[in-house]
């Protein structure tokens, strides 16, 4: 058991500042952010025996991600009418204090499932199916959410980033 | 104006001199395990609340195994047997000779109501223990696990028992038609739990309790859960 919390640990230790990142980017807000992680790794402490020999950061993601949607409860957000801030272009020290309030911004006009789409797939790298499998939704959904939101955000792709290849979407 | 995508992913890892606080491990693990514990005691181990009755020995042979020298042994599995969870509690109560203890264990038989007697480690606790069936698989705020007043063989009577789910402080009932009161205590493992019992001199094998109610320590009604209150003695 000591050397299952020492394991615990040395886990949540790691993993910690990853998974308030991810949060801060889904709910805007530090303190909420670093509860949402912490409660998180309670969870998956609470698994540990059953997870740890398996994908345990897989599970942990999977939790923040379930416990910050359940925060939510509202329905969908569909806020089309709201505008994506321009990036402003860096001209100092203070570049990336602007490119977070930018980022904030940008990520707050988004539905509720566009952000988490964008934050599982481009910041925690999570694959389509990974994300629909989190999100209980099918593959397409995550697909069109994704491209949706990229398309809002104004992020540019390279062809060889694949990352709009939305069947029927015309590019 | 376009935003590169290597630059958005860039924005979205955040500034490479961002930092926050360490993860607060000692406080996670605290919390992990209250939650584990809850798990547990929702069903998924089949946690049993036990009634004890400790013979041969009784408030001696506890007081040895509890708190026998220093420091105080922290582990109840140091004490107890394999599978008891969590520290028992100590009624105050006597029963031929051997005081009666509220615990809980595990049991790997789930659904099963039973006596049995156990053994601590190298010191014979002998003693009955009466099963609860734990057939209340909705774990929340109230009561759970209430057990009836009643004879165990040989080893005299077992009070109303229990285990309250929230921030509990008094716990009331009528027993035809008196107010009564429970004895309470906090279970070791999770401070939301609270194990309970009403002393056999006031709620005995044939009194009817009705009209249970609990309060925290404002004074403020909790809710009381789905578990049967229509306890009567056996």
């Amino acid at each position: 058991m000591a050397r299952d919390d020492d394991e615990f640990r040395e886990f949540a230790a790691a993993s910690f500042p990853r998974l308030r990142r991810a949060a801060f980017l889904l709910v805007g807000h530090d303190q909420q952010a670093e509860d949402a992680a912490q409660t998180a790794l309670v969870k998956t402490y609470a698994a540990w025996s059953r997870i740890q020999r398996d994908d345990p950061y897989a599970y942990a993601r999977r939790v923040l991600a379930n416990h910050i949607t359940d925060q939510w409860r509202r329905p969908i957000r569909e806020r089309t009418g709201e505008q994506i801030p321009d990036r402003p272009v860096p001209r100092d020290m203070a570049e990336d204090v602007a490119r977070q309030q930018w980022l904030l911004a940008a990520l707050s006009a988004l539905t509720d499932r566009e952000r988490i789409v964008i934050v599982m797939r481009h910041y925690f790298d999570m694959t389509e199916v990974e994300v629909a499998s989190v999100l209980n939704l099918a593959v397409g959904s995550v697909k069109s959410l994704n491209f949706r939101a990229l398309r809002k955000l104004r992020v540019t792709v390279r062809d060889d980033d694949d990352l709009l290849m939305v069947p029927g979407v015309a590019r | 104006m376009t935003n590169d995508f290597d630059d958005f992913r860039a924005a979205l890892w955040g500034p490479a001199t961002a930092a926050g606080r360490p993860a607060p491990l000692d406080e996670i693990v605290r919390e992990g395990r209250k939650l584990r514990a809850r798990r547990r005691l929702a069903g998924g181990m089949a946690g049993l609340a036990v009634f004890s009755i400790v013979v041969g020995g009784g408030a001696t042979l506890w007081e040895k195994t509890t708190f026998a020298g220093p420091p105080p042994v922290e582990s109840a599995a140091e004490i107890w047997p394999a599978g008891t969870w969590g520290a028992p509690v100590e009624t105050g109560m006597q029963q031929r000779g051997g005081q009666v203890v509220l615990m809980l264990s595990f049991l790997r038989t789930t659904g099963m109501q039973s006596i049995g007697c156990f053994e601590a480690a190298d010191r014979t606790l002998s003693g009955c223990r009466r099963v609860v069936d734990f057939t209340e698989r909705t774990f929340g705020t109230g009561f759970h696990a209430i057990h009836a007043a009643g004879p165990v063989r040989g080893q005299g009577t077992l009070p109303v028992f229990g285990y309250f789910m929230g921030p509990v402080h008094k716990i009331t009932a009528r027993a035809d038609g008196r107010p009564v009161s429970a004895q309470l205590s906090v279970w070791s493992e999770d401070n939301d739990v609270s194990l309970f019992w009403f002393p056999l001199d006031q709620v005995s094998g044939d009194t009817v309790l009705t009209d249970w109610a609990a309060f925290d320590a404002d004074g403020k009604s909790l809710p009381t859960g789905r578990a049967r209150l229509d306890v009567a003695g056996g």
